[in-house]
């Protein structure tokens, strides 16, 4: 059970003009299988950079990146990124044809008929409870329907971690408590890791089980607060708000 | 939309007034000014004896022929160049350097290498239509949002199904907007190489069939032919090309 996905000395510079400034220093982290844990920082410190290196789309300058003791050096299904942006959908697309799209991708080589690819897609569909929206276009959705079609396709690729890089960024505040209710539900009927990016102290204490704090200039790592709090949780009740200032002393 | 074709119709019934009133005064010779009653039975005339009809067929089916080629070929050279850096710097310079050529340079050269059929018109419309495919390919390939290509990373599509899934399909308006440049062109290509070139067997298309019009001094002949080239060409690009865009990027709310 422990030590499931190992960060182990991380360390990236980026070049500018005049120097080599350092963006991740000696981060040192355990995941454990099927939890949700949030990195919590304000913006530059890295954090989305360190989540790109978990998911293999950019390589760290040393350290190393272990899943169950194996090195991880590629992108791959097993760590499937849900982004900010709503271009992430393809426009050409129904849909529930984006959402197969995953499930296609992540079924290559067992032979799964077109009925149940599309059996699968609806399952995740109406998880985000957008199974009556299938044969729409991405245009004709509302930010927040777009990221819960994307959460579907992120669920349909049935990767075992699940990364997110401020998905909820981008849609106004009713949405983004209704977004995080809804993910939080279906963590807790899935079985997935959850690695969300975020700078938002209320989303981190209301999502997840431990809150990695880091910090600016170099991007460090402060401290791991576990949030033991139960689910699901309330943003008004005093254990939510005391969680909510003794991070922003800390940060 | 309506309301455009509406204006259409009105600003072409005003002009063909014109037209008509100026033939009818006899300011100019009824020889090289004919009223338009003149040039509509010469548009009957040959339809009805089949000339005009196959005229039409033989231009039509080159046109098709080279547009299909060359839109295969500028496929295959784009996505070339968009997966080998130093085949793009090829292709490149190739569509730099004859981009900007006008075919018609190139007429002369063609009839002495090709001689003067089809082929001929074909090389004629291919050179028109590659270059400015190419380039509207190659820029919509590279204006692809970056997200996409790392989803294709994430979800581990292989070349191929990046192409066919993702590439294509997002620059899909670009395609489409290269291919309207593409019809045009080589539609001005085809008439006026077929002029150049000639008949076989008195089938020679449009362009020869307006020629021939002129060489016997039948202007209503002439204006007829003319018409027939509008009439082809605002249809192709009012209706075939509208028609694809509604069906595809204006459906996706990839076009405005």
């Amino acid at each position: 059970m422990k030590s499931y996905l190992e960060l182990k000395n991380i360390n990236k510079s980026f070049e500018t003009e005049k120097e080599r400034k350092p963006a991740l220093k000696n981060i040192n982290l355990q995941i454990n299988k099927n939890e949700f844990i949030t990195i919590l920082g304000p913006s530059g410190c890295g954090k989305s950079t360190l989540l790109k290196i978990i998911a293999g789309f950019s390589r760290a300058d040393s350290g190393q990146l272990l899943k169950n003791k194996a090195k991880i050096e590629k992108a791959g299904l097993d760590r499937i990124m849900l982004f900010q942006d709503f271009e992430q959908l393809f426009p050409w697309q129904k849909v529930i044809e984006n959402v197969t799209f995953a499930v296609k991708a992540s079924a290559k080589n067992n032979n799964l008929s077109k009925a149940q690819i599309k059996e699968k897609a609806l399952k995740y569909l109406n998880e985000v409870k957008l199974e009556n929206y299938q044969n729409y276009y991405p245009h004709q959705l509302s930010g927040g329907m777009k990221q819960r079609v994307a959460l579907a396709r992120t669920l349909a690729a049935e990767g075992e971690i699940m990364l997110m890089d401020e998905p909820f960024g981008s849609v106004d505040s009713q949405t983004r408590q209704e977004l995080q209710e809804l993910l939080v539900q279906i963590w807790q009927k899935e079985e997935r890791t959850i690695i969300f990016v975020t700078h938002d102290i209320r989303e981190a204490v209301f999502l997840s089980e431990r809150i990695v704090l880091m910090k600016n200039e170099p991007g460090e790592i402060i401290e791991v607060v576990e949030n033991r709090m139960l689910y699901s949780r309330r943003r008004s009740s005093k254990e939510f708000n005391q969680l909510f200032e003794q991070l922003e002393t800390r940060l | 939309m309506g309301n455009k074709y509406r204006q259409r119709l009105i600003w072409i019934t005003i002009l063909a007034l014109i037209w008509q009133l100026t033939a009818l005064s006899g300011i100019f010779s009824e020889m090289i000014f004919p009223g338009l009653d003149q040039i509509f039975l010469a548009l009957i005339k040959s339809f009805k004896d089949g000339t005009l009809i196959k005229q039409i067929g033989f231009s039509l089916s080159i046109i098709i022929q080279g547009l299909f080629l060359a839109t295969a070929a500028a496929l295959i050279l784009a996505l070339t160049a968009y997966f080998s850096k130093s085949a793009a710097g090829l292709i490149d310079t190739l569509t730099a350097l004859a981009h900007p050529l006008p075919g018609i340079a190139l007429m002369p050269l063609i009839l002495i290498w090709f001689g003067s059929g089809r082929t001929a018109i074909l090389i004629v419309i291919i050179h028109s239509v590659l270059w400015p495919l190419i380039l509207n390919l190659s820029t919509g390939f590279n204006s692809i949002p970056d997200i996409y290509t790392l989803i294709a990373r994430n979800y581990r599509l292989n070349k191929l199904e990046f192409m066919f899934k993702i590439l294509i399909p997002a620059s899909l308006p670009y395609f489409i907007s290269g291919l309207k440049i593409a019809w045009a062109r080589s539609w001005r290509a085809l008439i006026s190489a077929e002029m150049l070139f000639g008949a076989i067997n008195s089938l020679g298309g449009l362009g020869w069939f307006i020629f021939q019009k002129r060489v016997f001094f039948d202007l209503p002949g002439v204006f007829a032919g003319i018409i027939a080239i509008i009439v082809i060409g605002v249809t192709v690009e009012d209706f075939i090309f509208k028609k694809i865009e509604v069906k595809t990027v204006k459906k996706w709310g990839m076009l405005k």
